[in-house]
């Protein structure tokens, strides 16, 4: 990015210095891009094309007093130096990037805001300012008046005299703080999905685990196996909905429970609206999973007699919550106490225990089966899954 | 039930485990039963998983999940590291997450397969001596 054609420029007036010095931020004025349109485009655009010819009857001082209110009304901090990075030009919005007013700056070292750590960058910048050559939207950090560090881009370009040679740099900086903090959450989102996603695969794989040992049949595992992650599944997408943060009891035993229901009159829920924090969604998704299963199977949904109503009640106790939940089921077929206790139900008792500090009890009375479900969980802590 | 894995020298290991989700803990211990190790746990939160690392004798090591309902296991890895009881992190996170002292730990990435467990297992802890159990690599946070 060599610049071979001298700027055409008319000769400075000397006596009024600081127009002649923000004249040389000239050059930058016309580079800057654009808001609307990409930085990076604009910034391919080279080399700049010399000084359109002005309007006739345009003086020199007009023109000249013109540039510097664009440079000063400018959302980007243009600021000019000698080879000796000693600050020439500084405009308003260099005065509100870094803190430093026109008057503070002008006269000092460009170090003034280059942290220590980043001072070799300006001796390279400088470097290849003095080969002619451009800096395009290099990101670096500088230092504030305050002291604080800021994400910035800048583009420098060599700052010529009438007759070509380089006698210093023009300096564009842009505030990128908001774009690097949006890269910052994003990568942060990323690595968080990343580690939902593995999680989640170690509990379909031990799902898989755990459903073989229980199942006979490749038949009999795969339908298992499938109405589980099925269930996950559902969890998943109501918690999507809410990025993770939790969702409604109803919703999930709509989503879980009723598609073994022939209708809103079989299985019957409470109104309460509970908001259920992701990991219990989860665990719930495959308990209700394992009771609807069971009553299709062998209780109140496997006739068309038999109903099922879900009932609870939400106690708060500062940031915790305790949830006491009944699964009862009615008018089924006559119930007989399962002699040994199946994967499900037993998956239910050791999750709500173990992860919920809770307790869950079945009661296989002959009119119906029932199921209580006590669980507990702070609003504090919430692990993503 | 269990099978005797006869290439896999660790039977009669001790191992802690910690591991907040049932289902994955459930494996982890059917996993290590089938090895015939002894699970100590699992333990679904870090009270309990340091009280364990501070109290169990005999344990040849541990496996950690890092994250146990949103608290980090550090406090019972760092007792454990002070015992001289070696440790698998177990966890969804990338390596580089891990804090400072346990950057180099030993990870066992979630979901892993059953050879990936016998894999990390072999290269952490140090299968028990006909005089018990003894501790051999060294898993001191650095």
């Amino acid at each position: 990015m060599r610049r071979t054609k001298p700027k055409v420029r008319q000769p400075r007036p000397t006596r009024k210095p600081s127009i002649a010095r923000k004249s040389r931020t000239v050059r930058p004025v016309r580079k800057a891009p654009s808001r609307k349109k990409p930085a990076r485009a604009l910034a391919r655009k080279k080399p700049f094309a010399p000084a359109s010819p002005r309007p006739a009857g345009l003086s020199d001082d007009l023109a000249r007093a013109r540039l510097a209110a664009i440079v000063d009304s400018s959302e980007d901090a243009i600021v000019s130096k000698n080879l000796d990075g000693i600050i020439l030009s500084w405009n308003a919005a260099a005065e509100r990037m870094f803190g430093h007013s026109a008057a503070e700056a002008i006269g000092k070292s460009i170090n003034l805001i280059i942290p220590a750590d980043r001072r070799n960058e300006e001796v390279e910048i400088i470097s290849r300012v003095r080969r002619g050559e451009h800096v395009d939207h290099f990101d670096t950090v500088r230092l504030t008046k305050s002291g604080e560090r800021i994400d910035i881009a800048i583009t420098v370009s060599p700052v010529r005299d009438a007759r070509g040679v380089i006698i210093g740099a023009s300096k564009i900086a842009r505030d990128i703080s908001e774009r690097k903090a949006r890269e910052e959450h994003q990568k942060i989102l990323l690595a968080e999905l990343d580690h939902r996603v593995k999680n989640m695969l170690a509990v379909v794989s031990s799902i898989a685990t755990q459903t073989i040992q229980t199942t006979t049949t490749l038949d009999e595992f795969a339908s298992a196996f499938e109405g589980r992650i099925q269930a996950l599944a559902h969890a998943h997408k109501l918690l999507s909905k809410f990025q993770w943060k939790g969702t409604l009891l109803t919703s999930l035993l709509e989503q879980v429970v009723l598609t073994f229901c022939r209708d809103k009159i079989q299985c019957g829920f409470d109104k309460q609206e509970v908001m259920l924090p992701a990991r219990a969604a989860l665990a719930l998704a495959l308990v209700f999973h394992e009771l609807a299963t069971n009553a299709s199977k062998y209780g109140a949904l496997s006739n068309s007699s038999g109903s099922v109503r879900i009932a609870w009640d939400l106690k708060s106790n500062g940031p915790l919550r305790t949830l006491r939940l009944t699964w009862t089921e009615t008018d089924g077929p006559l119930v007989n106490k399962p002699t040994k206790s199946g994967f499900g139900t037993t998956l239910i008792e050791k999750c709500i225990r173990y992860e919920f500090g809770g307790n869950v009890r079945f009661e296989y009375k002959p009119h119906g089966f029932r199921c209580l479900i006590e669980m507990n969980w702070s609003t504090q802590a919430d692990k993503p899954q | 039930m269990p099978v005797a894995h006869t290439d896999f020298p660790f039977a009669g290991c001790r191992i802690l485990v910690a591991e907040d989700t049932l289902i994955v803990a459930e494996t982890i211990q059917f996993l290590l039963r089938k090895r015939q190790c002894e699970v100590v746990g699992p333990f679904p939160t870090v009270t309990e998983a340091l009280q364990a690392a501070r109290t169990e004798q005999n344990l040849t090591g541990a496996l950690l999940d890092i994250n146990l309902n949103g608290e980090l296991i550090y406090p019972a890895a760092h007792e454990l590291a002070r015992r001289n009881i070696p440790f698998i992190f177990l966890t969804g996170y990338a390596a580089a997450s891990l804090a400072d002292p346990f950057k180099s730990a030993r990870i066992l990435e979630k979901p892993f397969s059953a050879n990936d467990f016998d894999a990390a297992f072999r290269s952490a802890f140090c299968p028990p001596t006909p005089h018990g159990t003894q501790n051999g690599s060294q898993n001191k946070p650095s």
